[in-house]
Parts: C-alpha cells; sequence; structure tokens
C-alpha cells in the first residue's frame, strides 16, 4: 500500500512538474516582456498559453545530432543525469502543507519523506552538476563546452559552500533538518526577520547553483555560444532547460520553506501563501534576468570566497552563541 | 607565422571565436590563444564580408556610387552619405556653395544618424554583457528615429538622402514636430539607460579595467572617434577640422582619460547627449531656402525639366550614363562618424569616374587595437572589448 501510493505520487509529481516547467516558461517570458515593454508570447492559444506546448512539441522533432568525436554513452548520460536528478530533489519538496487525516495519520503532499530533508535535497542538488559537467567532457573536445563545464566546476566550489553554510542557520534555529519541523518552527516569525544576512547569502547561492543571470556562467551566450550545451540539439538540449527549470523550483520552494515560512501566513490558506511565495522567487528570477548584467567568473568566486564565506562562517557563530545563551537571534 | 597560431606548451589552447559567433557582431574571426580562460595572445581576422567597395567605385559615376556608401556602415548610413558627398564636392569645389538650409539638414541627419548608430552600440554592448533590457530599451529609441528617417526618404536602413550638391529632397511636413518631440523626449531616455547601467555595481566590474589601451598606444594605432577619446586624446572632427555649420553651433566633446571599456562607454552616452543638444540647436537655428545647389553641371535637373526640355533630358542622359567630368586631382575628406573618422580619398584624372577611391574605414583600424587590448584578459573581457570598439563589418571589410 505504502510502495503503490508513492508510486501514483511520484507519477503525479512528475506530471505536475513537467506542466509547471512548461508554464514557467510561459510565465518568464510574460513577465519579461512586460519589463522590456513587449507583450510576450501571445500568437499560440489565448495570450500565448499554448506557446509551451508548441514549444516542447519542437524540440522533440528537431534533429538529434551526435557529433562524430563524441563519447557517445557519457553523451546520453549528461542530459539525463541532468533532467533527473532536480527531480530526484523534488520529490522531496511538498507541493502542499501536510494534512492530518482523522484517524492520526498524516497525509505529506511529497513523495518521499524523511527527517533529513534537507541534506537529501542538497545531495540531489549537488549531484545535478556532474550533468554539466559530464557535458563539457563527452562534447568530444569541443572548446566551447569544455569551458563551460570549467566553469561549472568553479561555480560549484563557489556556491555550493555557501548554500549549505546559509541554509545551517535556519536549521540551527530549528533543531531538525526536516522541511515540516523548519515551518513548524517559524510559527510566529519567519526565519528571514532573524537572518537576513543568511536569506541574502542563500538567494545568491540559489542564482549560481540554477546558472540564471547575472550567475549564467557556464552558458554565457555571447562568450560560449551556449556553454556545455552547445554540442546538443533537440531534445537532449531540451532536457538541460527542463532541469534547470525544475532545479529552479526545487530552489525556491525551499528558500520559501526554510526563510519565508512556507506555508504559515495569516488570512489565506496554506498552500495558497505557499505558492505565492514560490512564484514570487521566479519572479525575482526574471526580474534579476531583465535587470542584472552577467558578472565574470573570477568575480563570482571572488564574492563567494571572499565576502560570503566569511560572513557566513561569521553568522553561523553568533547563531550558536545566541541560542547557547538564549539570546534573541539577529 | 603569426604568435597568436603557435602553442607553446601544453597548457595553451588556440580557441577559434567566430566568424559566426554569437558577440562578434557580424562576421569577425577571433583567434585566440588561451591559457585556461587567460588570453596570451590574440588575433582578429577580418575579411568575411568584404564586396570590393573600392574596386567598384571606379567603375562608377560619382552618383552612381553614392548608394554603396550606405552598405558601408549600415548603422549609420546618414553618416557615411554625407562623408563621401563631402569629398566629392571638395573635389568639384563646390563646397562652399552649398545652400545653407541643405547643410542644417544634413546636421540634423548626422546627429541623427549618430544617435541611432550609439543606441544599437549600446544594445548590443549591453547585450553581450547580459543585460537584456537596454537592449530593447535602445531599440524602441532607435525605432523613433529609424521612422523619421523614413519620413525623409522613404527608407529606413540604406538611405541615400544625402546627395552631391545637398539633400534629395526637402523635408516632410511633420518632421520637424517629430524632431522637436524627439529631442524632448530623449534626454529622460538617456537616464534611463544610466539608471540601468551606469552604477550597476556588476556593470562596472565588467567594463572597469578591462580593455586598456593608453593615449600613446590610442593615438598610434590610429583610433580615432569615441574610442580614442575614451582614452584622453580630444580630437573630434566636428571641432577640430570644421565641416558643414557645426562651427556655428554649440557642443561640447566628452573627453575621458581612464582609457578602458567604461570611460568608452561614458564617452558614447556623453556623446549622445550632445548629440540631441545639436539638434535642438538646428531645430532653432535651420533656415528656409533651397536644398540643392543650382550647379546645372554637377547635380540632377529636376524631373519636370527633364520631361518637358529636350536639351535638360540630353544633359541628364549624358549624367547618369558617363558621370559629370570632375576637376582632375585627388582629395581627403574626413567626417566624424558614430565609429571614428571616415576618410574617402578620391584620386581623379577628370573622368566621370573616379580612377581610385580609398575608403578611411574607422572599424578596421579600431579592430587592429584589439589584441593590445584583450591581452591578459579573460574571454568575458573579449566581449565587453569588442562591444566598446562598436564595430561594422560592412565597413571593416568593404
Amino acid at each position: 500500500m505504502e510502495v503503490l501510493i508513492a508510486i501514483i505520487k511520484l507519477i503525479i509529481v512528475v506530471t505536475v512538474l513537467s506542466v509547471y516547467v512548461m508554464y514557467a516558461t510561459w510565465y518568464e517570458r510574460k513577465v519579461i516582456g512586460h519589463m522590456q515593454q513587449r507583450i510576450g508570447p501571445k500568437r499560440v492559444g489565448w495570450h500565448g498559453l499554448l506557446q509551451p506546448i508548441a514549444d516542447t512539441l519542437k524540440s522533440f522533432w528537431k534533429e538529434d545530432v551526435i557529433p562524430e568525436k563524441a563519447d557517445k554513452p557519457l553523451f546520453w548520460l549528461a542530459p539525463s543525469i541532468a533532467a533527473t536528478f532536480p527531480f530526484a530533489a523534488a520529490i522531496a519538496i511538498p507541493f502542499a502543507p501536510p494534512l492530518h487525516l482523522a484517524n492520526g495519520k498524516v497525509f505529506y503532499f511529497s513523495v518521499f519523506h524523511s527527517k533529513i530533508d534537507i541534506l537529501y535535497i542538497l545531495g540531489m542538488m549537488g549531484l545535478t552538476s556532474f550533468g554539466v559537467l559530464i557535458a563539457g567532457i563527452a562534447s568530444g573536445g569541443s572548446k566551447y563546452a569544455f569551458t563551460g563545464s570549467q566553469r561549472e566546476a568553479a561555480q560549484i566550489v563557489s556556491y555550493e559552500a555557501i548554500l549549505a553554510l546559509a541554509l545551517l542557520n535556519p536549521i540551527l534555529m530549528a533543531h531538525s533538518l526536516s522541511l515540516e519541523k523548519i515551518v513548524e518552527a517559524q510559527r510566529h516569525l519567519w526565519f528571514v526577520f532573524y537572518q537576513p544576512f543568511a536569506f541574502v547569502a542563500f538567494v545568491i547561492a540559489m542564482i549560481a547553483a540554477t546558472a540564471r543571470i547575472p550567475f549564467d556562467l557556464p552558458e554565457a551566450e555571447p562568450e560560449l555560444v551556449a556553454g556545455h550545451m552547445t554540442e546538443f540539439s533537440g531534445l537532449k538540449m531540451g532536457l538541460f532547460f527542463f532541469g534547470q527549470y525544475v532545479m529552479i523550483f526545487v530552489v525556491s520552494a525551499l528558500a520559501s520553506i526554510v526563510f519565508l515560512g512556507g506555508w504559515t501566513g495569516p488570512v489565506l490558506p496554506g498552500v495558497v501563501w505557499y505558492w505565492i511565495k514560490i512564484l514570487a522567487f521566479i519572479f525575482m528570477y526574471t526580474w534579476f534576468w531583465g535587470t542584472f548584467p552577467r558578472y565574470r567568473y573570477d568575480q563570482l568566486m571572488d564574492i563567494a570566497w571572499k565576502a560570503l564565506l566569511p560572513l557566513m562562517v561569521l553568522n553561523i557563530l553568533w547563531t550558536g552563541f545566541a541560542l547557547a545563551v538564549g539570546l534573541p537571534v539577529l | 607565422m603569426n604568435e597568436a597560431y603557435v602553442v607553446n606548451n601544453e597548457r595553451e589552447v588556440i580557441l577559434n571565436v567566430g566568424p559566426q559567433h554569437p558577440a562578434t557582431h557580424g562576421v569577425l574571426r577571433y583567434v585566440v590563444k588561451l591559457d585556461g580562460e587567460r588570453i596570451v595572445d590574440s588575433d582578429p581576422q577580418v575579411g568575411f564580408l568584404h564586396r570590393g567597395i573600392e574596386k567598384l567605385a571606379e567603375y562608377m559615376t560619382y552618383h552612381q556610387f553614392n548608394p554603396y556608401t550606405d552598405r558601408l556602415d549600415y548603422l549609420a548610413s546618414m553618416n557615411n552619405n554625407l562623408a563621401y558627398v563631402m569629398a566629392v564636392e571638395k573635389l568639384l569645389g563646390i563646397t562652399d556653395q552649398i545652400p545653407e538650409r541643405a547643410q542644417y539638414i544634413r546636421v540634423i541627419m548626422a546627429e541623427l544618424g549618430r544617435i541611432a548608430s550609439h543606441l544599437v552600440w549600446l544594445a548590443t554592448h549591453a547585450l553581450d554583457i547580459g543585460a537584456m533590457t537596454v537592449f530593447l530599451y535602445s531599440f524602441r529609441e532607435r525605432e523613433y528615429i529609424i521612422d523619421m528617417f523614413e519620413m525623409a526618404c522613404g527608407n529606413r536602413l540604406t538611405y541615400n538622402y544625402i546627395r552631391i550638391g545637398g539633400v534629395a529632397r526637402d523635408l516632410p511636413d511633420g518632421f520637424m514636430d517629430r524632431l522637436k518631440e524627439f529631442t524632448k523626449l530623449f534626454y529622460g531616455k538617456v537616464k534611463e539607460y544610466h539608471q540601468l547601467l551606469t552604477k550597476n555595481r556588476i556593470w562596472l566590474k565588467r567594463t572597469k579595467d578591462v580593455g586598456y589601451i593608453s593615449k600613446e598606444d590610442a593615438i598610434n594605432y590610429g583610433i580615432a572617434g569615441p574610442c580614442t577619446r575614451g582614452s584622453g586624446v580630444d580630437w573630434d572632427l566636428r571641432r577640430d577640422m570644421p565641416y558643414l555649420v557645426y562651427p556655428e553651433l554649440n557642443f561640447e566633446i566628452p573627453v575621458y582619460d581612464e582609457g578602458d571599456v567604461y570611460a568608452r562607454y561614458l564617452v558614447r552616452m556623453d556623446e549622445m547627449v550632445q548629440s540631441n543638444r545639436i539638434l535642438e540647436q538646428c531645430i532653432e537655428k535651420i533656415p528656409d531656402g533651397p536644398v540643392m545647389i543650382d550647379e546645372p553641371r554637377y547635380v540632377w535637373e529636376p524631373k519636370e525639366r527633364i520631361m518637358m526640355n529636350n536639351y535638360a533630358l540630353m544633359k541628364h542622359f549624358v549624367k547618369v550614363v558617363k558621370g559629370f567630368k570632375a576637376p582632375p586631382g585627388e582629395v581627403y575628406f574626413g567626417a566624424e562618424n558614430p565609429k571614428g573618422e571616415l576618410g574617402f580619398y578620391i584620386y581623379s584624372t577628370g573622368e566621370g569616374k573616379p580612377y581610385r577611391l580609398k575608403i578611411r574605414a574607422p572599424s578596421f583600424i579600431n579592430i587592429s587595437a584589439m589584441p593590445k587590448m584583450v591581452k591578459g584578459g579573460l574571454i568575458a573581457d573579449i566581449i565587453s572589448v569588442i562591444g566598446s570598439l562598436d564595430f561594422v563589418f560592412g565597413e571593416c571589410d568593404r
């Protein structure tokens, strides 16, 4: 029975997320269009609502070119990793607040639920980067792809530590790695008010983790054509984007759960609050896209290692000290 | 063999950027020797858009060649027309006889062209560094200018509006009102771009101390225009070798000493404002009168006379087929184009066609300084430098 429910949940989550990814692109294009005094997709369907479907179908029908020199197994493996592990991370993300059933049991709206949700998600996020790294190696000596992967490697070592350290503060405060427990701990006041620095650091790290402007270095178009995806075409390239958008969902949900109190909030029902927060983060992504130029990869490393890392270490020391002494953390 | 093509040790990699590449603004092939992402050496290769325009000129009458100048720097066709036409007029010795209204119209068109060209530069420069919104904002204003050009001459890209002896036709009704509206509106728009970029930390990090070139090097390479004014060279042909009615107009030449991408950025941003000031003064000062000189030897007869008058028709026929006889001699005229000094050197043997026509293309000369600017930088710096040099390959490869 447990297994059956899990499989049904899995199918639902994958379907919902796939549809979500399609419409996330629509949402982004609409938002950035209006920011730039355009109207975004408009032709296919009502207000372009069928545009994502057209785009997906197009990527299915595109010719799939595999370069002669490419390492074929790895060439298949790279997009698969880049697309599956974000899903693997997403199955631990709840889609709605847990439901307390009449018989005393709790129904969770996530496929996978454990005491160490955050560790699991961080692990899966770390594995996602291997898709990008392998893509560069598999592309058969394409220098653009290889440089893109090099940059991704530089990017991983920059953001991963920050991401984990920033998450450590709320974990310390909630005394738990479980997402539900962390939300529970924010019933009265969201952690963002206790930990503004950690929140800012987390937002910077999560943008770097999803490789979006201003940190879209591995695929910086004017520099590296398409970076690690240069040699990929058709559905394989689509899979990279797919993984990226799922990843954006994962980190947005994580940020809203850990820092913005997840489904806690006045008046409106919890699930509405939760999705408002996630969509706000996705809006933020688009907003940054419309506003900022791109950093250079050595500058990202400077920011991460010279500014954010010392700040986060101090932040954790202070949080630990304050918790030990019993001071209000701020 | 160029140093850029020789790998000295196993750390070095040769990367071929272009000719088909998102950031090369056309067809620049840029060979870089890399150590990791650090640029050891580089070599720009041009010529992918070579059409032999200089050679074509030798088989064309002076009037016939005018539309070809549109295809040089296709982002500032008006300015190209102007430089060529002024060179021919200098050869013919009719520079002083151009009616004043025509001169003002030429200044208006040249300055509008400068703003339009700088807007495209800003758009692509910002887009290359990742700021996508600036791209669409500045194209919005460019559209306004292009619409005005369309009003004046019917075309949106290749104008052929400034002709030998004046301009093709007088400004249409409503043009001046639109121009007034534009000059009023444009200051606010420039502020908008400044808001998005000038104080932006990321923009500063990407452009400051990147692509440095010293004052001496800038002069030695022969770079002209905004690129050299970003290195502290106070030189602008509109002021220092004046032509048209520029001496009567009041404008400043922005000069910055830093010599990096950011300085060149600021120079062009200020130039747009100064061009707008020139436009405002032109609106005030433009007189009424003819827009073409009355010199039947060199300019077309009015269409009505060709249709009605037998002799005029014959003269027209000769001018179309053989061209007018220009006095023998050689002449050089350089105009301040958005990209730099666009010069036309014409050698005439007294025939209807130039014996030799040489174009001093600012884009070509600016590219030659690129290896110096990017050396020691990262791949990302090439992109900043390409944007800041603002070259157009129609002009560079000719």
